[in-house]
Order: structure tokens, then sequence, then C-alpha cells
């Protein structure tokens, strides 16, 4: 998938010491890692953040039990923050997600399956000097 | 023997951050939970449970690991229950692969590419059929076949 991002191209903010600095190029950015890399950091951080700021919302285990797919139809200019990815979302909701021009998002998780992706989307995070970074992934095969 | 299933077809803790902090927290072995916490996450564990966290430089408490760590932490401290080790980042897979006991569940069996090692799994397919496994190696011969079959 390698399109525009809908609704922030970048997203900077303060979380104690450390200094988030997002930049997004396509409209689904994927994080996938090895553990222990900051991943549920950064889904608090901007859990967090979305009281302050109405273009966010997130979903991660908690919602497991609830209507993903109900939710989703709710949002409208937002950037979507999942985490737990693998474990709630199936095969319908990836599809969904794939689909959507009305939103942007941000997924955490290691399964690719059903969201259509290209190496464009794959990002991991870096943090160094106190900040949090996203950066590709793999390099570009092009 | 570690047991590795690829069939969903049984009780299976999909959870891990909320079994740990309910469950598994309080049933750690300190030095035992230190060894695993400073080779996934690669911090220190001090003796009151908390850590210094790499990413804000203060001193959490254990909630704030990651979700593969949590995970092998699980399956160690509670060998009767089956884990989801989907989440699981390669480092904390690899860990878990190395065990000599305990359950997790798979929906693909992800494999080393470039170093092989000693295991002693038992990998119960989703024909409910067991296959037994010495490395890594072996392991990854039976796997290709088996994902061409279906």
């Amino acid at each position: 998938m390698k399109s525009n991002p809908v609704v922030l191209k970048e997203y900077k903010t303060q979380y104690l010491d450390v200094v988030i600095d997002l930049k997004f190029t396509s409209n689904l950015t994927f994080i996938s890692d090895i553990s222990g890399t900051g991943k549920t950091f950064l889904w608090n951080v901007l859990n967090n953040e979305k009281i302050l700021d109405s273009r966010l919302a997130t979903l991660n285990f908690t919602d497991a039990l609830t209507d993903i797919s109900d939710k989703l139809s709710g949002y409208s200019g937002k950037l979507i923050i999942i985490d737990n990815a693998d474990i709630i979302l199936n095969d319908n909701l990836r599809y969904r997600i794939s689909s959507d021009n009305k939103n942007q998002y941000l997924i955490f998780g290691r399964n690719v399956n059903g969201l259509n992706l290209t190496v464009d989307n794959m990002y991991k995070i870096l943090v160094s000097q106190n900040t949090l970074k996203l950066v590709p992934k793999y390099g570009r095969l092009y | 023997m570690l047991n590795i299933y690829l069939h969903d077809d049984i009780s299976i803790e999909k959870f891990n951050d909320v079994y740990f902090n309910k469950f598994t927290f309080s049933n750690l072995d300190i030095n035992i939970a230190r060894e695993v916490v400073k080779s996934i996450d690669g911090v220190i564990l001090q003796d009151n449970k908390k850590f210094v966290s790499k990413i804000t430089g203060g001193e959490v408490a254990l909630d704030c690991l990651s979700t593969g760590c949590k995970t092998v932490l699980n399956v160690i401290f509670n060998s009767n229950k089956i884990f989801s080790a989907v989440e699981c980042g390669t480092n904390a897979l690899y860990y878990i692969y190395k065990l000599r006991t305990g359950s997790i569940y798979l929906d693909n069996l992800l494999l080393p590419s470039f170093e092989d090692f000693d295991v002693d799994i038992c990998v119960i397919d989703k024909n409910k059929q067991e296959h037994l496994f010495k490395n890594t190696l072996e392991a990854k011969s039976w796997y290709g076949g088996y994902k061409n079959e279906i």
C-alpha cells in the first residue's frame, strides 16, 4: 500500500524526558520489530495524547471483546493507533483497514497478512538522545 | 519438553500482559526473571522488582516490560498453561524455543534463518499430529514441507 497520509504527516510531542518526533510517509505505518523496543510505550504515549488531540484514536487488547468494526465505522479523519494487532485484527478488519481512505493508521504487530503492505509501510522505532523516531525497517528495493 | 501448538482448538491464554500482571508477577523467581529481562528487554531487574526504562531513564514497574518478555516469563512460570506467542519478537520467540518446558501457541512456526540451535520441542500441527525435534534445522526441514501441504 503506497498512499499519502490523509490525517497527519508528522506528530511531535513531549512525554516525560522523551521527545516524540513522528513522520508519516504513507497512510498505513506498520511498526514491527523484536520485543522490547518501545512499541507499547509509544502506544501509551499516544493513548494519553488523545485526550488533548481529537485526531487520535487508539485500540489495543482491551478492545478485543468489543466490536472493533463498529468502532472503526465511527471514525473519520483520525490517526488510529493499534497495539496488539496480531490478537485483535481478524481478516475482515484487516481488509477494512487496507481499504479505508478516511482514516490513517499506525499499527504495532508482526502479522502483515491482509493489510496489503509494501516495504514503504514497514517501520521500526529508534530511540536516540531522548528522541523517539520512526525509521524505515527495510532498505528500499528499487 | 516445550510444546508448540499450531492449532487453536485448545484453551489458550491470549492476553499475556494481563496474565503476567495478574498472576505471574507474584510468583516470579527474581533470579530467573532477571536473566530473562536482561536477555529480552536489555534492562537490569532490581531486587524491588523494578527496572530502569531504556527510553525514559526512570524507574518503572514490571508491567512496563515488553509483551514478548512477559510472554517468556508466563511460559516459564506457568508450565501447565498454553500461551499465545504470536506477539513475540524473534528475540523472545527464540528464547522460548530454547526452553525445556512450557507450552505456546503460534499461527506460524517462525524459525531462525541464519543460526540453528538445539531444542527439545514437540510441535502439534493443525491435524493434532505431534512432531518431535531436537534442533531447529530439523524443524525447518519439516515445516517447509508441512506449509506446502496445508
